[in-house]
This record gives C-alpha cells, structure tokens and sequence, in this order.
C-alpha cells in the first residue's frame, strides 16, 4: 500500500493529511490545465485550417496564428506562476509549441490527461470517501498511519504520573491536563483526583474541577446505569461481584450521582458483598489458596468489606494469599470467576428498584 | 431596541467606549446586568456599546439601551471573507503578515499587535483582507502553517480551527473603531484585543474589567471540549511537547489576554484572588486594582429578619442551571429534613434557561421525597422573600462576586457559600480587614451536600449565632460593598482616563 493510500484511508480524525490534500488539489489542477492546453491547441490546428482554405499556404498570416497560440500559453503560464500553481506542464507547452506548432500543446495536453487522469479520480474517490466518513479502516491501518505520522502515543515517554499526586502538588498546567483528561474519558478511577482537585487550595483548579465535574456527571449516571445491569451475571461468580463492587464504591463515592441513585448503589454494594463474602468462605473451606481481587483497588474493597464484617480470618487467608502470588508471580492461583463454587451459585441478586 | 439611534450619534466620539463580548444587551443577568448598571451610573458621561458576536442574530435584545448610549456597534467573529473566492496577485509583505499574525497567536503582547497592524496598513493598499482570507492565496498561508505548526496533525481540522481563530482575529482588526476618549474592555480575548488595538490606533486610554478570569473559563472549556479533536494522541502523558488543537486554541487566547493586558492602562477585578492570573499573563503590578461590586442598600433597609418562631427556612436565590448545581442543594435539603424535619427550602429564580436541567432537579425532588420540603418558585422579587429567609446558601460551582451574598447580606441573613470566586472574601473578610469582623457565613466545598447540610443546619439551630453572623455580613456589606462605592471609583478612574493625554506615536498605527 502506498503512503499516499494508506494515508488516505485513514478515518475521519486524519482526514486532512497533507500528502494527499495536496496531491488531490495538484491532480485535479494538472487535469485542468491540460485540458486548456488541448483546447489552445484545437483552437490553433482549427485556426491553420480555416487560413490554408481563405488563403492558402500564407505563411505570415500562419505565423501570426501560432504566435497567438504561444501568447495564450504564456499568458496562462503566467497566471499560474502568479496563484502559486504548478507550471511545469504549460511551460513544456510552450517548448513543444515553439518546436512542433500547434501539435506541441496538443501533445503535452494529452499526455497529462493520460497520465493524470485516473489517479486523480481514484484520489478524488479515496478523498471524498474520506471525508464523508463513507469507509472505514482497519485499526491496524490506522494506527500504522498514525505511528507514520507521529500522531502515536510517545513509547519513549515516562511512565505516566500517579494522578492524585499530580492534583495535589504538580504543576497549574499539569493539573489542568488531567482534568481535561478526566473530562474527555472519564473512568471511575479518576474519582480521587477529582475529588482533590475539588478541595484544591488553588481557586482556579477548585472552579476547573466544579466544571468538570459538572460535566461528567451525565457520564457517572450512565456508568451507574451500565454497571449495574451488569447484576444478573455477577450473581454466581465471587470474583465478577467484587470487581462490580469496587466499580460502584467508587461511582457512588464520588459525590457525582444524584442522591436517590447513591443510596440505590450503597445498597446494591452491600448485596454484593454477600455474594464475595460467599466466595471467600467456600475458599476457606477448600483450603486453597485462591484470589479474589484482580488489581489492588479490587483488594482494597475486598479487605474493607471483610473487616466490616468482622471477617478477620477471611482477611488473614486473602493477605497469605496475596503475598503468595506476589513472591511467586509464576504460581497457579485459582480464581473462584472461572468455575463458580455451588454456594455462590446459590446467592443471587436483583436489582433493587 | 426601544431606542432608535441615528448615524450622526453613531459617529460622534463619545466619553466612553464599552467592548463586551457575548453578553450585554442580549443575554440577561451576570455581566450585562452590571454593565447596566455601570452605563445608568455614570449619567453624565456619554457611552458608545461595541456587542461582539458570532454571527448576526434575531434574538431581541434584553436590556433597553440607556438614555446616555449614543450607539451600538456590532462586531461579527464567525462573518469574516465571506466574499466569493477570487484568485489575486500576491501582494507584497503578505509573507511577512503570515509570520506577525502566527507571532500574535501563538504568544501575544503589544509589539506583535503592533507589528500586524502596520502589515496591514501596507497590505490594505495592495487588496482588501476579506478578498486575501478567501484567496488562494490564504490557502497557501494556511498550509504553510500547517506544515510548521503542527506537520503530524490533522490537516482538515487544522484548517478550519485556523480560520476560525484566524477569522475572528482579522474581523476584530478590520472594524471600524468608533471614536472615544477611552476604551473600556469587560473581558480579554477578543474583545480585549479589539481595546488593544483602539490603544494603539487612537492613543487612548485602555482599561480592562474583568469579572471572572476570561482565560481560565475559556481554558477549561477548551480543555473539556469535544469538537476539539485530539489528533495526537497523548495517552495520560501531562508533558507530551506535541503541539496539538486544543493547545492551538487555548495559546491564542492567553495570546489574546496577554495583548490585553500589556495594552491596558488599568486592569480591575472584582476581588484580588483574581489577579493572580492576570499577572501570570503579563498584567503589569502598577495597573492592577480591585474595585468590588456593590448594592444599593436603600433597598433592603426596610426589611426585617425571620422570626426564630417561623419555620426554618433556607434558599437558594438563583437560575435553575448546572452552573448553580441545584441539585447538590436538593441533595443537602434532603439530608437536612433529616435533621430539622420542618424545615423548607426555597428555589428562588427562574426554571426555563435549561429546561432539561429544571426537570432533572425536580425529578430528584420526586426521588427524595422532598416534594413538601422544596419549592420552586420561578422568577419572583426577592425583597417579598427575604424576610421570610433565616439562611441564604449557594452551591455555584463557579461565581465571581455574587450580588446575591450581598443582598441577603445588606437584609441580615447569614450564607452558606461554596468556595468560590469571592465567597470566602465577603462572608469572612479580607485579610486586611480593620477592624476584623468576623464571618458573615460559612463556606463549605464544591458538590459537597454533607457539609452543605451541615453548615445550614448549624446555623438554623443555634439563633444567637445566626443573628451574630447576619449583623456582621450586613456590616461588612455596608462598609465595602456599597454601589456608592463602586459608582465613585469607577466615576473617579473614567474622570481620569478621560482627561489623559493621548499616548504619544501611537496614532500613526492607524
């Protein structure tokens, strides 16, 4: 595929790649001015045969017809050099004009068209096709051109700073990134730095954050919404409920939902909780060491909710087993998610209204 | 327009020219409302209005132009080069216009206005500037850019965020200025560089009012915006250098705020955590000052207070609109029901800005079950209010100085404010208050129902120092936040500017 394809396929986002706006806009302008020089051409061959048949073979008055020809070459040279436009083909006109008469623009207008002509329409097609956003690209294309182009993510880059910290003592335009990050994709994991940014001791950042959360809200309500739809399936698996419920902890934590549907998350939360308590106490039984959380958020809630309610041996086994996986990465930990145990099976849940 | 006003006024220079933009006369309350107020105040100068817009619009116009405006002025940002495209001969230092307009968009400041002014003097003798915007000549310039700016980006949406800012930035180069001894800008951008130029091309005096931080609303909006494309993609990196859109359009208007600045002779705000930004964008320390808003407190002296034997009442005297986060003082409403089981809320302003908006907060009321707690009661006269009013709260999630502070102020009720704009400075006092009177309130922080809740539960429940805290917020209104005060100070620095000389060597910008 060549640069000028692939680029051209790229998707909206990338529609207006140089490469081929240029060359879309040179293609459709070269077709243009050959065709005017076949037409200067045509005139000229039309003009010798209407003297030869007045008044035969005279050569002045032939002379004077191919010398208007050139003028209108020159004059349209010109015109071109003065709008910036490519003047390579009028001037080889011209040449062949000085050299072959009225054959030299009709030659070099018909070799443009032939040799123009079909890639401007397929650049043409690929261009509006583009920018009617009538064709998709593969993702693999599509980053490729955006790796190409540099529009990639910088690999070489640092890891990203933790948010939270940035929030409380990075920087006025580094804070004032993550909030526009937050803003534009917002994840439940941003709570936090939004949260600080609310209580900022810097005004602008205390109003920045206030707006932006102003505008995640609608997208926490359907957060909220998504998630917990998500309840049917969760209720047989342990390790599914506790990812649920470390999600809508931080959804109706965040000061975000509307009051009626934080105490309907609060108390979807607790029911959860039954169903992860259930996992944990089959693995107790089974004497095996196994994993509920899945990141170190989920671990978090999972060890919150086991001290709440006063399961300190629950939380002593999940710690071991943590610290099992954490010394032998390498070791097989069971997670309870990939074959429910049949007290699990038997908690269900339901949304409540 | 109730007034008609004749091309001979429109022509005659007048004592004062007023630039705003996006607001007055169009939209009501905030900013128009007090540049209402300024123009009335100020009966014995005469004012000319220059109203920046997007485009030419049918809405009517929401405030009746005072006695002493002799003309409105409209300034379009979105109708420049509407000509048809014609090709044209380039002409001469076009090539240098490209590189002064890219110097005053990307950085800003008074030489680099300066500087495009002059191109354009040369330029205009040669063709007009709608005639070059729609050229393909200008096509030339806008890909030069392209290719320097931003070579990795989207060429498409480049393009038209560059004509856009570009637009706007030559429609506000090409107005006509109207003739008048001083330029008084009420925001930066735009509008600020319009009063810049003025600076410049008459030799008059500039002088900037900023209500809130015109740069950083503009910024945050940018920053959350999503018809701006990120074409880039930076991942969660806070320090990729990619120069990107959204970069793009934010630099031009702290380049714009910047030109503002440094071409203002007096910059003012309404409170001093302002000025923070100002300096940070090249505000010079000798410009700067603070002249409060203030209220006439005539209005309110009759009033008396709510009786510790009425039910307890709070409100919240605003718009029903996101801005206010309504639905946080719902919220508190509810959980303070749960403590003072009487207790009324009050939503005093109207309910059809955003209708969507309105519905969703009486649908929580519906959810909560406050339908007996909470009243909306649309547009009303606050004065029938207010002495039915034991607390005022606000739950704005951005305000600059809320004249609503200082009328529940001047009529004894405490507040209850979200930490915003200058909440903290009328309800606690400034630092450099002698003597020190003590809050007239509590501030609480943003979406924060809890201590919302608490904070107006507080002060229901304890009289004594509901009443100590009213009296002491209605002293402090009566000692700093009069409108005699603010009338006078303003009076005082227009008088001034006014009988200024014009700055020498700067008519020949023209």
């Amino acid at each position: 595929m060549s640069t000028a394809q692939s680029t051209g396929q790229t998707e909206a986002d990338s529609t207006g790649s140089t490469g081929t706006t240029v060359a879309a806009s040179l293609a459709g302008s070269s077709a243009r001015t050959a065709t005017r020089l076949l037409i200067i051409g045509i005139t000229e061959l039309a003009a010798i045969l209407v003297v030869r048949l007045l008044l035969g073979w005279n050569v002045p008055v032939l002379l004077l017809v191919h010398a208007i020809a050139l003028t209108a070459i020159i004059h349209y040279l010109r015109k071109l050099e003065t709008d910036g436009d490519d003047i390579s083909l009028p001037l080889l006109a011209l040449i062949a004009g000085l050299a072959a008469g009225p054959i030299g623009p009709i030659g070099a207008g018909l070799i443009a068209i032939r040799s123009a002509a079909p890639s401007d329409a397929d650049l043409l097609k690929q261009w509006y096709e583009r920018i009617s956003l009538s064709t998709s690209v593969d993702p693999v294309t599509r980053h490729c051109d955006n790796v190409g182009v540099g529009r990639g993510m910088n690999l070489t880059a640092p890891s990203p700073a933790s948010f939270l910290a940035a929030i409380e003592s990075g920087t006025m335009v580094e804070r004032q990134t993550i909030l526009g990050i937050v803003a534009r994709r917002f994840h439940a994991d941003y709570v936090p730095a939004l949260q600080a940014a609310l209580k900022s001791s810097e005004p602008v950042i205390r109003v920045q954050a206030a707006a932006v959360a102003a505008h995640v809200r609608p997208e926490v309500a359907q957060l909220f919404k998504a998630a917990i739809t998500e309840l049917p399936q969760v209720s047989a698996d342990p390790a599914r409920a506790l990812g649920l419920m470390q999600r809508l902890e931080a959804l109706t934590a965040s000061g975000l939902l509307d009051e009626s549907e934080r105490r309907r998350g609060l108390e979807i939360v607790a029911r959860l909780g039954d169903v992860v308590l259930s996992g944990v106490r089959t693995v107790q039984l089974s004497k095996r060491a196994a994993l509920l959380a899945s990141n170190l958020a989920e671990r978090a809630t999972l060890e919150a909710l086991l001290i709440s309610r006063d399961r300190f041996a629950d939380l002593r086994t999940q710690r071991s087993a943590g610290r099992a996986l954490s010394r032998r990465p390498a070791a097989r930990i069971r997670r309870l998610g990939q074959s429910p145990t049949p007290a699990a099976r038997q908690t269900s849940l339901e949304v409540p209204a | 327009m109730n007034r008609e006003i004749n091309e001979a006024a429109a022509s005659r220079e007048t004592d004062v020219c007023i630039i705003v933009e996006g607001c007055y006369p169009y939209i009501p309350g905030g900013v128009s409302g007090w540049i209402d107020w300024l123009i009335r105040s100020q009966n014995e100068l005469s004012f000319s209005v220059v109203a920046l817009w997007p485009k030419p619009t049918d809405q009517p116009p929401r405030y009746a132009l005072p006695p002493n405006v002799s003309a409105l002025h409209h300034l379009y940002l979105q109708d420049f080069g509407a000509e048809p495209v014609k090709a044209i001969k380039t002409p001469p230092g076009v090539d240098q216009l490209g590189l002064d307009l890219g110097h005053l968009m990307g950085q800003g400041g008074i030489g680099p206005l300066s500087k495009v002014m002059a191109d354009l003097v040369e330029l205009r003798r040669h063709v007009s500037l709608p005639l070059l915007f729609n050229s393909p000549l200008a096509w030339q310039i806008t890909q030069r850019a392209y290719a320097s700016e931003m070579p990795y980006g989207s060429f498409l949406h480049f393009f038209w965020a560059w004509r856009a800012l570009l637009g706007g930035l030559l429609s506000t180069l090409e107005f006509p200025l109207p003739k008048a001894k001083v330029y008084h800008t009420i925001s930066t951008g735009y509008a600020g560089v319009l009063a810049a130029r003025a600076g410049l091309e008459t030799g008059r005096p500039v002088m900037l009012t900023e209500h809130g931080i015109y740069t950083n609303e503009r910024r945050i909006e940018l920053l959350m915006a999503s018809w701006v494309a990120d074409t880039v993609d930076k991942g969660h990196a806070l320090d990729d250098p990619r120069f990107d859109l959204r970069d793009m359009w934010i630099n031009a208007f702290e380049a714009y705020a910047r030109t503002c600045y440094e071409g203002s002779n007096e910059v003012v705000t309404l409170y001093e955590d302002n000025q923070k930004a100002q300096r940070a964008l090249g505000a010079s320390e000798d410009h700067l000052r603070v002249i409060a808003n203030g209220i006439d407190l005539k209005r309110f002296a009759a009033l008396r207070t709510a009786g510790d034997d009425e039910r307890p009442t709070v409100a919240l005297i605003g718009r029903v609109v996101p801005i206010k986060d309504v639905k946080t003082f719902i919220t508190a409403a509810g959980l303070l029901r749960e403590r003072i089981p009487n207790v009324r809320a009050l939503i005093l302003g109207p309910t059809d800005e955003d209708q969507g908006y309105y519905e969703e907060c009486a649908a929580l009321v519906a959810a909560l079950g406050l339908e007996n707690t909470i009243e909306f009661t649309g547009s009303v006269n606050i004065l029938d209010y207010l002495s039915r009013i034991h607390v005022v709260a606000l739950t704005s999630l951005s305000e600059s100085q809320p004249l609503v502070i200082l009328e529940a102020g001047a009529a004894g009720i405490p507040f209850v404010a979200t930490n915003v704009g200058s909440c903290r400075e009328i309800l606690e006092g400034r630092p450099d208050e002698v003597p020190a009177l003590g809050p007239g309130g509590i501030i609480t922080e943003l979406v924060a129902p809890v201590g919302i809740a608490q904070a107006i539960g507080d002060l229901l429940a304890d009289p004594a120092r509901r009443r100590r805290y009213g009296e002491t917020l209605r002293e402090r209104v009566k000692r700093t936040y009069t409108s005699d005060k603010a009338v006078a100070s303003y009076r005082t620095l227009y008088q001034r500017l006014i009988e200024a000389p014009d700055r020498p060597g700067n008519r020949s910008a023209a």
